[in-house]
């Protein structure tokens, strides 16, 4: 190798290690936003379009059946493309009415008479009649899915009585206090009963499963699967005109890409799920990009195996809950946009919980609980978390690092999804980590999941926590009408869990999405977060 | 005839290779713990309703019945219905594959028209500047990671200069040609409609370059040593003593003898580029059947877990038999042995 060629090595060395370092250095200076010459916002932006909204999400979706699919992301456009009796409006968790003008409810709880708006149409133009809402619920039923979770419970097959097209009465076989609660999810869509003629041998769940058959403010216009899903604005509708004229949601797996096309201006809101709270800290200084902020009612929590080894033992459980540093978590994990809660129903909504004790960051106490519970020699734990959320996987480093101060040792298992549901709710876990949103804002619903015995495994109820005292005081509060009582059964609930603890409530986390500062007129939902009302929101430049 | 008598043998012998995967994969991804229909049905489920889709979807058969079933299925071409999607696998391996292989061969082209001419140059200009060049160039190609690089890339071209497009297939509101090879630069070129054509050219070159990184190290290597041997023979020596130009010698008389262990190596980078698109596919957004297959095992939808896998051996299989066919009117040794 003679000199020459030396000299070529490191010249060339050194020009590729100037545009590596060059490259970076752009780059951070474009996250920080530092008065970056090409900034977007100040010119006009190519990409800006005042009828066209541009949605980014990294979660495909699955199909279009509002009875057989649980994905939010199917939510989020069926939501538009279908109506309800009742619905949520922007960021509201009381429901308002949408096709039932209004309803009547009988002494006891048990008859709800719906009164439906005359002038709605499905999209292919025949009216929304009381057969549609019997229809809509009946198949929701026969299929079986999520939806029938739900509405089984209290409704069959013969619940429903038409009084006349715009008139419907429905009796319950039980009262269930949340009832019109229900009707506002995206379960409680009113498909139009034409898809009868199209069931197969699977209900219509293959139609529906490509297609829309609703009556919404917006109509499915097309769908390359993976990619794009483009939704036009329904001219005919019965309600308010929508605002945006095109609706795409775009699949955009990797959130630096997403990120960058938000810089761009090509998208002009992202998924409040995509981004973890870290680059959003960065993004808040870009030019032209906003966080929208929201309360929301996501609690993430850690469940603990009450039918398994030490954590059987309350006083163990107690100890657990007081060794971990909940303001650093708060700070370091959540970048104090979380608070910390004590009881299983979200701050904001019926039935919270001021006084179910948090407890406190008290590491003596919590050795002297283990000790008293015979484990002063230490102890060896496990918890799964799912591999899908760097919150979670944040979280359960530091539950390990605070756990080692008292003795325990907490090693941490990360599973793909389907493994970690299979494992929590077969009862193989010591801990776990899960973050939880209510379908509809009732304490019934979280309460139900995590505490009814009934609920143990499957069900959701993930401590496998049994309290008969907790059983007999939800079945009660799910069948009264009486909200005193109701509220006051909620709060004895959530004391006798805090002193328990089967459950540590670890944060109720703010939610937070990226978009456009050009956007107007956007809202999170607290309760559904994927819900974003494109027929109400504006663009302006 | 020895040709076809040679392809004829390869075909039949895909059959015991494709029994032999459906069998690993359907037991691998059956020892998955999960339960699809719990998947499905979320935590709302009823227990009745968990129990009659399970009997429904025949989780509840034995593992071999299940097999059985599921392979006398693909004897009349149906691959089952996909869990997540409720649609036949066989539309949405029809509907994300094409995205894939489209990916696919253009990073397979851009791995020939550049990995082989800067393996020819590297060799004929053995350890100066050229080469230098060249090899550090393939070095990093093969080093660098693909998600890294495609993130690199849409930084620079995307975000700071515009001029290529950040993700997915085709303009936002553009809509695709007409279905025929589902391949939107194809298709766009047989319809004529030219800026979908043009519109999906630009948005292939990110991916397409990102995909080839590694595919166009390997080749280049790959093409650089096997010719600094053939250099050495004394053929070229004498093709050079007696004047010949010299790209007549390295591209004419040189590559020829040099370009076997190449072809049999772009088999493999095929198969790479294939695997390899998994993470591409991810960083731009590509609809292809990585993202597919990552959606199909988080939902542990078997039946399109395996339809996935199938078409990918079947893929890989026929390219390499390709590359084997192409041995016999490269090298006319093997016709006469």
């Amino acid at each position: 190798m003679n000199f020459k060629n030396q000299w070529s090595k490191l010249f060339l060395f050194l020009i590729i290690a100037v545009l590596v370092l060059a490259g970076c250095q752009n780059y951070s200076e474009e996250a920080e936003g530092t008065d970056s010459p090409e900034g977007t916002a100040a010119e006009p932006n190519e990409n800006f379009d005042a009828d066209v909204f541009n949605f980014a999400t990294n979660q495909d979706i699955p199909g279009l059946d509002p009875h057989g699919s649980a994905a939010n992301t199917t939510f989020r456009v069926i939501y538009l493309m279908y109506d309800r009796l009742v619905t949520y409006e922007g960021s509201s968790t009381e429901p308002t009415p949408m096709l039932a003008e209004s309803w009547d409810i009988s002494e006891n709880g048990l008859e709800y008479t719906f009164h439906l708006v005359e002038d709605a149409k499905f999209h292919d133009g025949s009216p929304v009649t009381a057969e549609a809402v019997q229809y809509s619920f009946t198949r929701a039923i026969d299929v079986g899915k999520s939806a029938a979770g739900i509405f089984s419970k209290v409704i069959d097959k013969d619940s429903f009585e038409i009084i006349d097209d715009y008139t419907i009465k429905i009796t319950l076989k039980e009262p269930f206090a949340p009832f019109i609660s229900t009707l506002g999810t995206a379960f409680g869509n009113i498909i139009n009963p034409a898809l009868e003629e199209d069931h197969g041998d699977d209900l219509g769940e293959s139609v529906l499963a490509e297609t829309e058959m609703g009556s919404g403010p917006y109509v499915l216009e097309s769908w390359d699967r993976g990619e794009t899903m483009v939704m036009k604005a329904n001219p005919d509708y019965w309600g308010e005109a929508p605002t945006m004229e095109t609706v795409n949601i775009r699949f955009i797996t990797e959130a630096s890409t997403a990120r960058l096309m938000l810089e761009k201006g090509e998208i002009d809101l992202i998924d409040n799920t995509v981004i973890s709270p870290e680059v959003l800290g960065q993004m808040r200084d870009t030019e032209g990009i906003e966080v929208v902020e929201s309360d929301g009612y996501q609690i993430d929590y850690m469940p603990m195996n009450t039918e398994k080894g030490a954590l059987a033992d309350v006083k163990v459980r107690q100890a657990i809950a007081h060794s971990i540093n909940y303001d650093a978590l708060l700070e370091s994990v959540y970048l104090d946009q979380a608070e910390r809660i004590g009881g299983a129903v979200p701050k904001g909504m019926f039935g919270f919980s001021e006084e179910a004790k948090l407890y406190e960051y008290d590491l003596d106490k919590a050795k002297e609980l283990l000790k008293e519970a015979g484990h002063e020699s230490g102890l060896t734990l496990e918890i799964a978390i799912s591999d899908d959320s760097e919150v979670r996987s944040n979280t359960a480093l530091l539950l390990q690092s605070d756990l080692e101060k008292v003795g325990v040792t907490l090693n941490i298992k990360t599973y793909a999804w389907p493994t970690f549901l299979d494992l929590v709710t077969s009862g193989k876990h010591d801990f776990g980590l899960v973050s939880w949103t209510p379908d509809y804002p009732d304490p019934d619903y979280n309460l139900w999941y995590f505490a009814h015995s009934s609920s143990k495994g499957p069900g959701f109820n993930l401590a496998f926590y049994e309290n008969s005292k907790v059983d007999s005081l939800l079945e009660e509060a799910r069948t009264s009408t009486d909200e005193a009582l109701r509220e006051k059964n909620y709060m004895e609930i959530q004391n006798i869990m805090a002193e328990e603890v089967p459950y540590i409530f670890v944060a109720q986390p703010k939610l937070e999405a990226p978009m456009r500062t050009w956007v107007k007129g956007y809202e999170l939902n607290p309760m559904n977060s994927w819900y974003v009302p494109f027929h109400k929101i504006t663009k302006e430049e | 005839m020895d040709a076809l008598r040679f392809i004829g043998k390869r075909l039949l012998l895909m059959i015991p290779i494709l029994i032999g995967i459906s069998i690993l994969t359907f037991a691998i991804s059956n020892t998955i713990p999960g339960d699809p229909a719990r998947l499905i049905l979320g935590p709302k489920a009823t227990p009745d309703g968990l129990e009659a889709l399970r009997e429904d979807m025949g989780l509840n058969d034995p593992l071999y019945v299940q097999y059985g079933r599921y392979m006398s299925g693909i004897g009349q071409g149906d691959l089952g219905k996909s869990t997540y999607s409720q649609r036949p696998v066989v539309d949405d391996l029809l509907r994300y594959s094409p995205a894939t292989i489209e990916l696919t061969m253009f990073a397979m082209f851009i791995t020939l028209i550049i990995g082989v001419p800067f393996g020819v140059i590297s060799a004929s200009r053995k350890d100066r500047i050229a080469d230098q060049f060249t090899r550090i160039f393939a070095l990093i190609g093969v080093a660098m990671p693909a998600f890294w690089l495609g993130l690199l890339l849409l930084l620079f071209f995307y975000l700071k200069l515009g001029v290529l497009p950040g993700s997915g297939r085709l303009d936002g509101g553009m809509s695709p040609p007409e279905y025929v090879t589902g391949m939107y630069t194809v298709d766009a070129l047989l319809a004529g409609n030219w800026s979908v054509f043009y519109s999906a050219f630009m948005h292939l070159i990110l991916p397409g370059i990102t995909l080839a990184a590694v595919t166009v190290g390997m080749i280049t290597r790959m093409t650089r040593s096997s010719m600094l041997t053939v250099l050495q023979s004394d053929y070229i020596r004498t093709a050079f003593a007696k004047g010949a130009p010299e790209n007549r010698v390295l591209y004419g008389h040189a590559l020829r003898n040099g370009i076997m262990p190449v072809i049999t190596l772009l088999g493999m980078a095929f198969g790479h580029a294939l695997g390899g698109s998994i993470l591409v596919e991810a960083v731009f957004s590509w609809p292809g059947l990585g993202q597919y297959a990552v959606n199909a095992i988080n939902y542990l939808d078997f039946p399109a877990v395996m339809g996935v896998t199938m078409l990918i051996a079947v893929m890989f299989i026929i390219v390499n038999l390709i590359v084997d066919t192409l041995y016999f009117f490269i090298d006319p040794r093997l016709k006469h042995s």
